[in-house]
């Protein structure tokens, strides 16, 4: 006799028996209670956020286009040295990706927007109003940051959605790009600041459509790549390519996968070579910013989840060691570490930075946060432009913390709903 | 059918809601009981569960995954009650088993019924939620570890280790202790 199926078959006829216990009805409760209770708007959900792709990744150059950046770099070096010498306080810019000066800090918390000291944790308000504002995010070259911001809710409709809102870094030109668009996702700020990537909700299917908006506010268009999408990051090249995450209308559609458009709406391509074996796979992608790996979680089927790291030009994919429960990479400034979520027993995780190589297993860094109705409460984390610590929203506790990575004491930055970080980066 | 009533309710009409919630109530009232073992925290925990339902659905991306995303609302609010009541050194009332159903024919007797009781209730909160759901819900476990929002291989995990505890349990039980007659050991 098989001992565990007896056993099985037991424990679950002693539940169905049991579960014919009678809970007095309470359905008129329960409805006169939600009768009166007001829906969340759609955006509020963190869900919805996982993640926000704040990876910097420097741009790739061919031979013959390196030597012209290099003269470039020498004029722009020359003109630099020219504007000290008059005197100019003009700023130099950081390149689009890598590593970078940590600049100015920014942070959401309860619908509106401060300027936060790193050190102190002292916090003043930049974008403050009674309007609902999170989530701030700088262009790649720190001179300006875009925000959303909650649309008035008398659009006649229960999601009345979110509109994108961009402003210098000294939180001046305040400056509305969209409008309120239902089920606005992650946001990315093209390599050259002139564009922002978003996913809104799609008109006439089940899913998202990826938009992407002239920051100069002269128009947004939606880019047709044939299925829902989700998880969009601008790939570090000159090639202007949005990379995102192709998904199923239908159980029958082809499988998800990785793909990448121009932000034009030409030149569609799948990245992921291997066919999906779960609808779980191919999830929250990451490009590393020297722009040669991409890393997603897979299901792991049947050991649990894991994150692969895949070379964008050999395909070859290696999967990172350690305990199964790998979620929601982000590679670091210089591509040789990625920070993720490992789940730990009892519904809890905890953030690991590990080498991008696989070559150990990581450490853990930062506190744990349990497991929330929306997912994992520790969410929204990024690196530090300099690489020396990671941010993120631990929703549990409604704070914003910055991790260091060499395990030192993490900071709160600050208290609150929505409390998301941004930072500025600066020319090294 | 129930995905055109996801969609009204989640755009706000409250008819749909409680189409969907008369619908699911009795199997989520039974879930919570199951989890908790007390009537009162069960209704608690469900009306929780469904009022916060109510409230997130517009933040549902596909109406398909309603069922699981209920369920996970239910079975976490199961999860923080006992959590909730672990905190206050609550320890399961065995002798709220009177209160059980008496379908004494389903399963082997009222002394396993106990034991499995007592096996059940020592579990942490999260392996009586994938025993639960794939027990009595019939959820196959891919599925559970969907509505858990937790990897297949800790499903897996959690479900081995706690059907060994109840199992462990019910062999102490078995086990012939010291015969007492009269207060004195034979």
């Amino acid at each position: 006799m098989n001992r565990s199926d007896g056993f099985d078959r037991h424990v679950s006829e002693w539940l169905h028996a049991d579960a014919e216990h009678r809970v007095p009805d309470h359905l008129g409760a329960v409805l006169r209670r939600t009768r009166t209770e007001r829906q969340r708007p759609a955006w509020s959900s963190l869900e919805r956020w996982l993640p926000v792709d704040t990876t910097f990744r420097p741009g790739l150059f061919s031979a013959s286009s390196r030597r012209l950046v290099l003269a470039a770099l020498v004029l722009v070096a020359l003109l630099a040295l020219v504007l000290v010498a008059v005197g100019s306080r003009q700023q130099r810019l950081p390149a689009p990706f890598g590593p970078a000066r940590n600049g100015v800090l920014l942070a959401s918390a309860d619908g509106d927007i401060f300027r936060i000291d790193p050190t102190t944790g002292q916090h003043t308000s930049l974008i403050g109003g009674s309007q609902f504002d999170f989530g701030p995010l700088f262009s790649r070259d720190g001179t300006k940051f875009s925000f959303l911001r909650g649309a008035p809710t008398d659009c006649g409709k229960s999601d009345c959605g979110l509109i994108l809102v961009v402003a210098n870094a000294d939180g001046t030109g305040v400056q509305a790009l969209t409008q309120g668009l239902p089920a606005l996702d992650s946001v990315d700020w093209s390599p050259d600041g002139r564009q922002i990537a978003i996913l809104s909700e799609a008109p006439t299917f089940n899913g998202h459509v990826i938009d992407v908006v002239n920051v100069d506010g002269t128009g947004m268009r939606t880019l047709d790549v044939g299925r829902p999408a989700h998880e969009i990051t601008w790939l570090p090249s000159a090639a202007n390519e949005i990379v995102f995450r192709g998904e199923q209308l239908n159980a029958t559609d082809p499988p998800p996968g990785i793909f990448a458009v121009r932000s034009d709406g030409t030149g569609l391509r799948q990245i992921s070579t291997t066919p999906a074996t779960s609808a779980n796979d191919y999830h929250t992608i990451a490009l590393s910013p020297d722009g040669t790996l991409v890393a997603y979680r897979d299901d792991g089927d049947p050991g649990g989840f894991q994150i692969h790291v895949m070379d964008l030009q050999t395909k070859a994919a290696r999967i990172l060691p350690g305990p199964r429960g790998q979620l929601g990479p982000v590679f670091s400034p210089d591509s040789r570490l990625v920070v993720y979520l490992r789940g730990l027993p009892n519904d809890l995780y905890q953030l690991v930075v590990a080498p991008a190589d696989g070559s150990t297993s990581g450490t853990a860094v930062g506190p744990t946060g349990p497991l929330g109705p929306d997912g994992p409460t520790i969410n929204n984390y990024f690196w530090s432009p300099d690489g020396t610590a990671v941010l993120a929203n631990y929703d549990a506790d409604k704070v914003a913390r910055s991790v260091p990575i060499d395990g030192s004491q993490p900071t709160t930055l600050i208290h609150g709903e929505l409390a998301f970080p941004g930072y500025q980066r600066l020319a090294p | 059918m129930t995905r055109d009533l996801v969609v009204r309710a989640r755009k706000g009409d409250h008819d749909a809601f409680a189409e969907l919630a008369g619908a699911a109530i009795s199997r989520l009232d039974a879930t919570a009981w199951l989890m908790l073992r007390d009537t009162d925290r069960a209704t608690d925990a469900v009306q929780n569960a469904l009022v916060r339902a109510w409230r997130d659905l517009p933040t549902l991306r596909d109406p398909d995954r309603f069922d699981a995303w209920l369920h996970r609302l239910v079975v976490r609010a199961c999860i923080d009650e006992i959590r909730r009541f672990k905190r206050r050194r609550f320890d399961v009332d065995i002798a709220d088993l009177s209160d059980s159903p008496s379908s004494v024919d389903a399963v082997s007797g009222i002394a396993d019924r106990d034991q499995l009781e007592r096996g059940f209730s020592r579990l942490e909160p999260e392996e009586r939620a994938v025993i639960v759901l794939h027990h009595y819900l019939d959820l196959p476990l891919p599925e559970v570890a969907a509505t858990l929002g937790i990897p297949l291989g800790t499903t897996k995990s959690r479900l081995y280790r706690g059907l060994k505890q109840m199992r462990a349990a019910l062999d102490a039980d078995a086990r012939p202790g010291p015969d007492i007659r009269e207060g004195r050991p034979a």
